[in-house]
């Protein structure tokens, strides 16, 4: 990086930081620290609501997805559209009248302090885990490829987001996430500019998608169906539009994002904003990986992304195998970009015979190169045996560093920091403010004044914190855990959805019923995973479905529900 | 539009009401035209896909 790069990143990220912490420092009451006083805009919860959802993973991850795998990763987000005006329609005017500080607060207005309990702590399980690979994604990329130490980006992350998040609380959250989402989207459509500009002078943008197309990354909807499919249209469209209803409807990570508006109008705004945008701007930065899958076509990609594992291959005493199956890469890298040439050139022509026999060459070539960077990634760790394989990670920053020009690089580098601030603040607000509300406040000090609850408050959010940081940093020597971490809170969302579709649509469902029908639903999702491979979007669906079933015929054999007092929760 | 005061702080807390609002309400245009916006980016995506795919 560059001088300019370096202020650059430093002007951005700090600013963001500084102007969190002394513009909204200094909220004194619980009301003003959990919800900001109810001042916000829909454009502010838009983007908060957003910044939320997209951490940098997203932004390191997903044009890797579209160099790799094409489009059709955009197909997980189909459902979230209808998801927003469920949200909005249904789950927010609830939440704006009960007035309440949590999603799970509410669970024990409507059935009793051991659901609301169970729905929290399902929340805390796997946000808390999570929070630290929010951290520890972006800090292992950013160490390897720029160098930088994983300890201090680790602490440096989590010490800047806590910092304003502790001064200025929600408020801040969604402020600065506000700032941050600008410098994301501004970021992303520069460096999709510069991606395009990089193509070779003779391959125009129409030429780049026909190309892609021709190579099967062009591939956004597919309306087959299969269970074992991650993303395909029916998956996305509703195993999607049950995760998404999980999310934004019952995870205090968003709903602490949307409760804090100026009214519900103000709100479901904010809601719908979300709903308008999500698409396409996923949809753009698969593009993004896309069109960096074609300028690798003429400028020759490497066979391994993960440069550090590849020179440690190459050190060892596998190092002969390595440069054998390099000399095979390069042998098919060129023939793919000639075979491109000759697409191009008869295209330009109008000459369609040629141009299906170049399309066939194109696939032949990519077939090869596809089963030699197998073979590779067999060598490597072979080779390396702690190696991780997926490096499709390491795309996006890679080329970025090689091609971005001064100055952008370093905003690049700030829409990472950024992307990874926004999502771990929210985390930590809503984990504080949850073990506040529904542990501290509801269970352990009652009687505590406002002021020690909002001491309290800012205590476990830095604590929560000090946990995200520390798991951050040992999450190294766990790589198995993190994809545990992982699949475990995609596990949870389809039975904490189901609880609150249970309280929202049937009202003679008492809590009793709809605790154990969560155990059981969970434990059906639970050996779903464990003896099928049954694509995880599905889990959603059978997790909620489960429920709800489960829930409606214990209450047969149980009393009925009780009638809850409206004074009896915190 | 169907909107609402803000919520306050303290203890007067409106009492629950288990039920759903009415879904749509004055709200059914604005959520009609977000499918719809949604249905069409859907489709011009599978447009896309049928068009350049092999």
């Amino acid at each position: 990086m560059t001088p300019l790069d370096w202020t650059v990143l430093f002007v951005t990220t700090a600013f963001i930081v500084v102007w969190g912490i002394f513009r909204y420092r200094g909220a004194h009451t619980m009301e003003g620290y959990l919800r900001g006083g109810n001042s916000l805009r829909w454009p502010t919860i838009g983007l908060s609501v957003m910044a939320t959802q997209a951490s940098a993973v997203t932004f390191l991850s997903v044009p890797g997805q579209g160099y790799e795998d094409g489009m059709r990763f955009v197909q997980f987000y189909f459902g979230l559209p209808l998801a927003m005006v469920v949200v909005a329609g249904v789950f927010v005017p609830i939440y704006y009248r009960m007035r309440v500080y949590t999603a799970y607060e509410y669970l024990e207005r409507r059935f009793d302090l051991k659901t609301r309990l169970l729905g929290a702590s399902l929340f805390l399980v796997s946000r808390g885990l999570a929070a630290g690979i929010t951290i520890y994604a972006p800090a292992i990329l950013l160490s390897s490829i720029l160098g930088w130490p994983l300890y201090w980006t680790n602490i440096g992350i989590g010490a800047a987001v806590v910092l304003y998040t502790v001064a200025g609380g929600s408020k801040a959250v969604s402020q600065t996430q506000k700032q941050q989402m600008v410098v994301v989207l501004a970021g992303l459509v520069a460096t999709g500019f510069v991606a395009c500009g990089k193509l070779p002078d003779d391959v125009g943008v129409g030429d780049a998608f026909s190309l892609a197309g021709a190579l099967g990354r062009v591939n956004a909807v597919d309306a087959s169906f299969a269970l074992s499919d991650r993303y395909n249209l029916w998956s996305g469209l509703t195993g999607g539009f049950f995760l998404a209803l999980a999310y934004f409807g019952t995870d205090q990570s968003q709903v602490g994002r949307y409760i804090n508006g100026r009214s519900v109008t103000e709100s479901r705004l904010g809601l719908l904003f979300n709903g308008m945008f999500k698409i396409p701007m996923q949809a753009g930065i698969l593009f993004l990986g896309v069109m960096v899958f074609v300028f690798h076509i003429f400028v020759a990609p490497p066979v391994f992304w993960n440069q550090p594992t590849l020179e440690a291959a190459r050190a060892s005493a596998d190092g002969p195998k390595i440069a054998l199956i390099e000399a095979r890469w390069d042998e098919a890298v060129a023939a793919r970009a000639d075979a491109a040439r000759a697409f191009v050139d008869a295209r330009d022509a109008q000459d369609a015979a040629a141009e299906a026999a170049a399309r066939d060459r194109l696939a032949t070539a990519q077939g090869i190169m596809d089963a030699t960077r197998e073979e590779a990634k067999a060598a490597i760790v072979a080779a390396v045996p702690k190696a991780e394989t997926k490096d499709s990670d390491y795309i996006f920053l890679s080329f970025a560093l090689q091609n971005l020009p001064a100055g952008l690089l370093g905003l690049l580098v700030a829409v990472i920091l950024s992307a990874a601030m926004s999502s771990i603040a929210s985390e930590l607000s809503a984990l504080g403010s949850t073990t506040t509300v529904d542990y501290y406040r509801r269970v352990i000090r009652p009687d505590a004044p406002d002021s020690r609850t909002l001491l309290a408050s800012k205590l476990f959010t830095v604590g929560w914190g000090v946990i995200a940081v520390a798991f951050a940093t040992f999450a190294s020597l766990l790589d198995n855990l993190i994809q545990a971490v992982n699949i475990l809170g995609s596990l949870f969302y389809g039975t904490v959805l189901g609880i609150f579709l249970v309280a929202f649509f049937f009202k003679r469902v008492g809590g009793t019923a709809v605790f154990w029908a969560a155990v059981a639903g969970e434990a059906l999702v639970v050996a779903c995973f464990a003896f099928t491979d049954i694509g995880y979007l599905w889990f959603n669906v059978i997790g909620c479905g489960a429920v709800i079933v489960a829930a409606l015929m214990l209450q047969t054999v149980l009393p009925s529900a009780p009638v809850r007092a409206p004074d009896t929760a915190a | 539009m169907n909107d609402a005061p803000a919520p306050r702080a303290g203890e007067d807390r409106s009492p629950p009401d288990d039920g759903p609002p009415p879904f749509l309400g004055r709200w059914r245009n604005v959520y009609l035209a977000l499918i719809i916006a949604q249905a069409v980016v859907i489709g011009f995506l599978a447009l896309l896909t049928a068009a350049l795919s092999p």
